[in-house]
């Protein structure tokens, strides 16, 4: 499972972490209290530290067109104050505490966490539970966070390597709402109203949709019933999750160029590959270790070193409720995406008459292993991870996966290969520079 | 300078498995016969090792003209040794499940791997070999030489690096400290094959390094691993022209007499504004005062910046303020990226901030404030074990001692209101101020 990209509340404190997995299995307690919530408890006695974090089964997917950021733009008013905590209060008393705390957006999920001492576990414990039952929205508020959201996207905007992520999503998917970025368009940021930003929040935040994790070096038991008092008491139905409606296959190319104020061009090329709950999603998360994770990857060694008509070069697939995008993305001095996009082409041509060698295989299940002990070694890291299985998938998912990595064969790694990675359908973007450097 | 001093001590030969400071709750630290210092602490951590190798390369070593020869010589080295091409080394670490993280600061070149505890075997013999034995091929010298020429132009078109980036070349003027990490397109293509090896065979030497180890192996099994693998790891002391003085560094890297202002054009969503002031280095005794100042002012949620330039007047998503430790005089840098429509409001606020701490001084609250988060924080980045490995062994070699990764706390729960006041007078008086965005 890999973590896709996310829009995070508080650039100061963004986090370098992107890949994410379950597997290891430290003693969990986990309950669904009456309300619907679920808490899951996972002690580090070890660790120094504590991290609570809150997940909401809520994210771009669930918005529509008019209301495209709506989801990240609540994530920002959470933290602008509740009947008990003026604005910054729940950030001062958790930094005050020795701590931090900060949210990021997805697709499919929105998450606030907070890491702090693990002594301090229950004061942390409070400010989440209050921060997320009962936000005030204040109206001058929502106005000036709208223009600190809408200077966020055009930080994006000046990225070309995130930019074109969410772009190539964009341009890959025609029906479902994966189509639309996360933090939305200028637009519909200017646009919403803060009827519709609370109305937003009633009808996706409620317990029945959240998972609150707390990882570290806390009691597990006294947490626990914390918890239950604390998040027990939030009361609101919410519907379920609707269906999103299914990308139908695509015929042929689907392109976007834009010309920038840049010196080198980024190229991102995309197929549409499995969700979360289809079994072939182990198979590609170990194609794209293959193909582009670690310093080992064949197509960093291809296009970068032998071909080199790339200078840099990443793979990947984010782990996503549904269909996801197995992804290039790539920078070049060329002018053009030209050269770059059919030399990943011949490489896909290649890989699908190939597959991956038996050491490359072996190598990418070593390399994801590590990377999920890696992950899971900090609060934070397994946090993040336990609480991403229970809303995009459920804890078994966390617990199985490993297993379900070492399980997958060359041959599986080739079918997926075939089945996902066509070289006359695929979605490609580029961000060219406007004179040719 | 302190590093010449610390390079003195290595030459007391100490028995190798006697801990030289013993100490329960730290890492315990040896020297070795070369003059290379070791350090190893015990830690749970899911079955992982990190080991980290500290080398004092960086741009503060870099001759005139060379500006990003302590990067380049790092990546060619990744590109082979003399037993492995550049593949081989990866396959072999990737085989390993071990992950090797290659960052380069003012000081330092910093090699740390993290890898699981049955593997660290031949995953530090590995390592041993990538930094003791590189080959720097012709040809893959060239080869980095493109990717690096990219990467500058890259970096150049992001107006955030780009207005810090110009910061430090106007707060720095003649000092190294201002060369651009990454090299100039001139520097990149003046540094031949033989200046990389000159830098390897001066730099990446006993004395030079400090090695640590951190997580799930003995902290004495863990050095005698070191000891054996590092042996050949050569004895020679630096060259004294190196060694940067103190008074050298003062006039290298003159404090400003009065403010600044670059500007610099490029067609993107958001303008950057830095602000920068020459301060102190991590040894100085204002640094922690320093330190504190920067956090109340940019670090957090809490801080005036966030507070006065975000949460009040909407004005920027990314807003903040940061000190870095170094041994020559580090700089304390403001940044934002604001709508360009709202420079002058975002810039103005930012120094009314600055003024006001120097003229009334912080409240004791926000002080107190500004040291719990930077001791908290101390402890949540000790979380990551990589980093736990990194920051003694940083500190050995900046200087001022491992022991100083305790101190450090220690020193910023001691910061009052006045000391901040005092130092925010003394330094933060005449900035570079850089602005990077569309013209007006």
């Amino acid at each position: 499972m890999i973590r896709g990209t996310v829009l995070v509340a508080c650039a100061l404190l963004l986090a370098a972490s992107a890949t994410s997995a379950g597997g290891l299995q430290p003693l969990l307690l986990e309950e669904v209290l009456p309300n619907g919530l679920r808490v899951v408890v996972a002690p580090q006695p070890a660790s120094p530290a504590v991290t609570v974090d809150v997940w909401v089964q809520v994210g771009s997917r669930d918005e529509t067109d008019e209301l495209n950021g709506a989801a990240h733009f609540v994530e920002h008013m959470l933290f602008k104050g509740t009947r008990r905590r003026p604005v910054g209060q729940a950030a001062r008393e958790v930094e005050g505490l020795g701590g931090r705390i900060n949210a990021s957006t997805g697709y499919d999920y929105t998450h606030y966490y907070a890491v702090a001492p693990a002594g301090a576990w229950e004061r942390v414990l409070e400010v989440q539970a209050d921060v997320l039952t009962d936000p005030l929205f204040d109206p001058q508020e929502v106005e000036r966070e709208r223009e600190v959201v809408l200077q966020e996207l055009s930080l994006i905007y000046d990225t070309p390597s995130r930019y074109a992520f969410f772009k190539l999503f964009g341009t890959a998917f025609t029906v479902h709402p994966y189509r639309r970025p996360v933090g939305g368009s200028p637009e519909a940021v200017r646009r919403m109203s803060r009827a519709q930003l609370v109305e937003f929040y009633r009808s996706h935040y409620g317990p029945a949709r959240a998972t609150v994790v707390v990882a570290g070096g806390m009691p597990a038991r006294p947490v626990l019933e914390r918890a239950r008092a604390l998040f027990g008491r939030w009361r609101r139905e919410v519907r379920r999750r609707e269906r999103a409606p299914r990308e139908p296959v695509w015929e042929g190319v689907r392109r976007a160029v834009e010309v920038r104020d840049v010196q080198v061009t980024t190229v991102a090329v995309g197929w549409l590959g499995p969700g979360v709950d289809d079994p072939d999603h182990y198979a590609v998360d170990v194609l794209v270790y293959a193909l582009g994770q670690g310093r080992s990857g064949r197509w960093v060694r291809e296009l970068r070193d032998r071909r080199r008509v790339v200078q840099a070069v990443s793979v990947g697939y984010p782990t996503l409720k549904d269909p996801s995008l197995v992804y290039v993305v790539a920078t070049t001095t060329d002018a053009d995406e030209t050269r770059a996009e059919s030399a990943v082409l011949e490489e896909v041509r290649r890989l699908r008459r190939e597959g991956v060698t038996e050491e490359e295989l072996e190598r990418a299940k070593v390399l994801l292993e590590s990377d999920v002990r890696r992950e899971q070694h900090t609060s934070r890291g397994l946090a993040a991870s336990l609480g991403f299985a229970a809303t995009v998938a459920d804890l078994d998912y966390h617990r199985t996966y490993l297993d379900n990595v070492r399980r997958v064969t060359r041959e599986e790694v080739l079918e997926v290969a075939r089945r996902y990675l066509d070289p006359d359908r695929y979605a490609v973007v580029a961000i060219r520079p406007r004179r040719s450097p | 300078m302190r590093l010449a001093a610390a390079a003195l001590v290595a030459c007391a030969a100490l028995a190798a498995l006697e801990p030289a400071h013993p100490q329960p709750a730290g890492p315990a630290f040896w020297v070795l016969s070369t003059g290379l210092r070791a350090l190893a602490q015990e830690v749970p951590a899911n079955g992982l090792v990190a080991v980290s190798v500290v080398v004092g390369a960086g741009p503060r070593v870099e001759e005139p003209g060379q500006a990003g020869i302590s990067v380049l010589v790092r990546e060619v080295m990744l590109r082979g040794t003399v037993r492995r091409s550049g593949n081989q080394v990866a396959d072999a670490l990737d085989s390993l499940g071990a992950s090797l993280r290659a960052l380069t600061g003012p000081d330092h070149t910093e090699w740390t791997l993290l890898v699981p505890a049955e593997n660290l075997d031949p995953a530090l013999e590995l390592m041993a070999e990538l930094l003791i034995q590189p080959r720097f091929a012709p040809e893959e010298v060239e080869a980095q030489r493109r990717v690096s020429l990219v990467r500058l132009r890259q970096q150049q078109d992001q107006p955030q690096s780009r207005a810090v980036e110009l910061v430090a070349s106007h707060l720095y003027r003649w000092h190294p400290y201002g060369n651009p990490l990454l090299g100039t397109p001139e520097s990149l293509g003046r540094i031949g094959r033989d200046d990389l090896v000159r830098y390897h065979r001066t730099f990446y030497t006993a004395p030079n390094v400090v090695i640590s180890v951190a997580g799930e192996v003995p902290a004495p099994v863990a050095v005698a691993k070191v000891q054996r693998v590092f042996r050949s790891l050569p004895a020679t002391p630096l060259p004294a022209r190196v060694r940067l003085l103190d008074v050298h560094e003062r006039a290298l890297a003159e404090r400003p007499s009065s403010r600044r202002d670059v500007r610099e054009a490029k067609d993107t969503a958001s303008t950057w504004i830095a602000v920068g002031y020459l301060a102190v280095g991590v040894g100085h005794p204002d640094w922690p005062a320093l330190r504190v100042a920067a956090g109340l002012l940019g670090g957090g949620m809490a801080s005036r910046l966030f507070q006065s330039v975000r949460e009040r007047a909407g004005l920027a998503y990314a807003v903040g303020a940061s000190l870095p430790a170094s041994k020559g005089p580090a700089a304390l840098t403001l940044t934002a990226g604001v709508h360009p429509a709202n420079v002058d409001r975002a810039l103005a606020a930012m120094l009314r901030e600055v003024d006001h701490v120097r003229s009334r001084g912080p409240e004791e609250e926000e002080v107190a404030l500004a040291r719990s988060r930077v001791v908290g924080l101390h402890l949540l980045d000790h979380e990551d074990l990589r980093r736990r490995a990194f920051y003694p062994a940083w500190y050995e070699l900046l200087g001022v001692g491992h022991r100083f990764d305790r101190r450090v706390v220690e020193l910023a729960s001691r910061v009052t209101p006045a000391d901040v006041q005092r130092v925010a007078r003394r330094y933060l008086e005449h900035p570079v101020v850089a602005v990077v965005g569309p013209a007006r």
